[in-house]
């Protein structure tokens, strides 16, 4: 199974770079947030049709958080664990919860939030749906962090996670 | 109005007045299903694989020659334990009077179709219905468990939270929680959880510090997420596994943290004076599951244990496990038996998947003795069954069946706990082949 993770890792980085298809949806979100390139990301939600697998979900939270992929052990162990809840729901928030508090989390604090909310919406619909909000959708999320001064990163982030649209590429 | 809201609007109102259920003249909204015996079931899989002869035959190791005979599960079973050629670590039994002593035995019971393989003898036991399916990993079983029958057919109808599954291993054993079965499915299926994952492994690692959610912070993701789904026209909703009530989700979740912040606080299904590197797999999961059955009471819990199934290679550990998984079922048995709610209103019910062959394989452990596969012969279709509760709903102390007239099946148990639980007779017809075990009940 390792020997087939690394495979699969090996052969997306030989032909990732080798190969000049371009594969619209395969977005580094931190590059956007960063600007250290320009890349596409998807330009409206309808573009997602595809669910992703329980690994592929846990493999892009912990991206979406540490800004690198999971090892494949930390990968396996997570995995374990994942079988050994029958609800997968609970499950997705629980491991969530513990890669957002870890020190290696790469998340704004509450302050930082709350110093710039607008980029903080926009930064946040970039790195959990890989696309820009609608104006409507900024507006509604923005107003929900401003009027309500207990809202917290987690809380945010968490309902990201957590919605639909987060389960599909 | 826009047109499409008015239609959507209208639809649900039809289909409101259609599924409006009828109040009763007791306030009730839908009349209760049957009769019920007692309002909590627990199932032990007591399984990895048992031979009758080191179980209710109590012949320890006379089959292997050395004529000495001894009752191995003192808590389960009424005899004495053997007096020499010891080979396992003697645990004093922790109930005064046997299991069987507090209720009913079928000491010759039959699982008559498919292979004897540990996954077909769970499927069966959960299902009600034989299968030849091998190992089918990680796939849900064809026929519908008794997790869903429960759900969905009683009335008020039941979460969750109520229907518990908790296995000491994984493999195949996680999707025995519900089936596949169109008619029934995750939406009826059980929680699930595998004690050794979560409390033990690396599960501490890494959901020791995982949240949980205080109502007003429920509300702020609940809300948010509500409006992401809105705003997105496709559903999770082929996501396995069964989904619980928010509420419900806090509560679980706010027991395993509890647990994993805590773990001195918890009872632990062994003997005071044994060490915890005396604990087994199979005692994880019995603590573990006291602690669901503690905690939420549900009305139907099923656990399994396993570790016995190194008689494969190891007879003495065999020995050992089973007396360990014994001790694990009384300590069971001695809390509910103390506790406010389960006490006097608990049936548990104690089977083996499935048993192993006559005949040795070529194995022999550190003192010599032979190793037993179950490869589908006579001897490892043979079974026992303990069924135990409150004196004024399960006779005391009776045994049903003998060798030469064997009395029920592995598939008797699903319908028997639907008995006991009160709706058997909303299950349809023609699902279950077994028969209800009536010998137990007064």
């Amino acid at each position: 199974m390792k020997n087939l993770i690394i495979l699969i890792i090996t052969s997306f980085l030989i032909f990732g770079v080798s190969c000049k298809k371009k594969i619209e949806e395969q977005v580094v979100y931190d590059n956007v947030i960063y600007d250290i390139d320009n890349v596409e990301v998807y330009s409206s939600n309808a573009q997602k049709t595809k669910q992703k697998s329980p690994e592929l979900l846990i493999s892009i939270m912990y991206a979406d958080l540490y800004n690198q992929g999971i090892s494949t052990t930390e990968l396996l162990e997570v995995a374990e664990i994942y079988l050994a809840t029958g609800d997968k729901t609970m499950f997705n928030e629980l491991i969530f919860s513990h890669f957002f508090k870890a020190p290696a989390a790469v998340v704004p604090t509450d302050a930082q939030m709350r110093a710039d909310i607008d980029q903080f919406v926009d930064d946040t619909y970039i790195r959990f749906f890989q696309r820009h909000p609608s104006e409507y959708e900024k507006h509604y999320v923005t107003n929900l962090i401003t009027n309500d001064a207990a809202v917290t990163v987690e809380n945010v982030y968490t309902s990201f996670v957590l919605a639909n649209e987060y389960f599909f590429y | 109005m826009k047109r499409r809201d008015f239609i959507k609007k209208a639809g649900l109102t039809t289909a409101g007045v259609f599924a409006a259920p009828y109040i009763l003249p007791s306030g009730m909204l839908f009349a209760p299903t049957g009769t019920r015996l007692a309002n909590h079931v627990v199932f032990v899989l007591f399984g990895g694989g048992i031979r009758n002869q080191e179980a209710v035959k109590q012949m320890y190791i006379a089959d292997q020659g050395f004529g000495v005979t001894g009752n191995v599960m003192n808590n389960m079973l009424t005899g004495a334990a053997p007096s020499s050629n010891i080979v396992y670590n003697q645990w004093a039994p922790i109930l005064g009077s046997s299991i069987q002593s507090q209720g009913v035995v079928f000491p010759e019971m039959r699982y008559t179709q498919g292979p004897t393989g540990h996954y077909n003898g769970h499927t069966v036991a959960m299902t009600g219905n034989y299968t030849e399916t091998g190992l089918n990993l990680n796939i849900n079983p064809e026929h519908p468990t008794i997790f869903e029958y429960y759900r969905k057919h009683n009335s008020p109808s039941q979460t969750a939270l109520n229907a518990w599954w908790l296995s000491e291993g994984l493999g195949p054993y996680p999707s025995l929680n519900y089936s596949q079965h169109e008619l029934y499915g995750a939406t009826y299926g059980a929680n699930y959880m595998r004690p050794n994952s979560i409390f033990g492994g690396k599960g501490p690692d890494y959901l020791t510090d995982a949240s949980v959610y205080q109502p007003d912070d429920v509300t702020r993701i609940e809300n948010m997420k509500n409006f992401f789904d809105v705003n997105f026209d496709k559903t999770a909703d082929d996501l396995p596994g069964v989904i619980n009530t928010r509420a419900d989700k806090e509560a679980i979740k706010d027991m395993i943290v509890d647990v994993l912040n805590n773990p001195t606080t918890l009872d632990y299904a062994k003997p005071s004076s044994a060490g915890f590197n005396e604990l087994t797999g199979d005692l994880i999961n019995i603590t573990a599951a006291w602690k669901v059955l503690d905690t939420f009471k549900p009305e139907l819990t099923v656990i399994n244990t396993f570790n016995l199934d190194v008689c494969h290679s190891n007879f003495s550990g065999y020995i050992q496990n089973l007396h360990k998984a014994d001790y694990g079922v009384g300590w069971l048995w001695d809390k509910i038996q103390n506790d406010p709610v389960l006490a006097n209103d608990t049936v548990m019910i104690c089977m083996p998947e499935h048993g192993r062959n006559s005949q040795p394989n070529n194995l022999l452990d550190a003192n010599g003795l032979a190793a037993y596969d179950h490869t589908s012969d006579a001897n490892s279709r043979e079974l026992f069954s303990l069924i135990v509760g409150p004196p004024g709903v399960i006779k005391q102390n009776q045994s049903f069946g003998t060798a030469g007239s064997p009395v029920g099946e592995s598939i008797d148990i699903v319908p028997t706990i639907a008995h006991i639980l009160g709706f058997e007779d909303q299950i349809p017809s023609g699902l279950l082949p077994g028969r209800i075990l009536t010998e137990a009940f007064i």
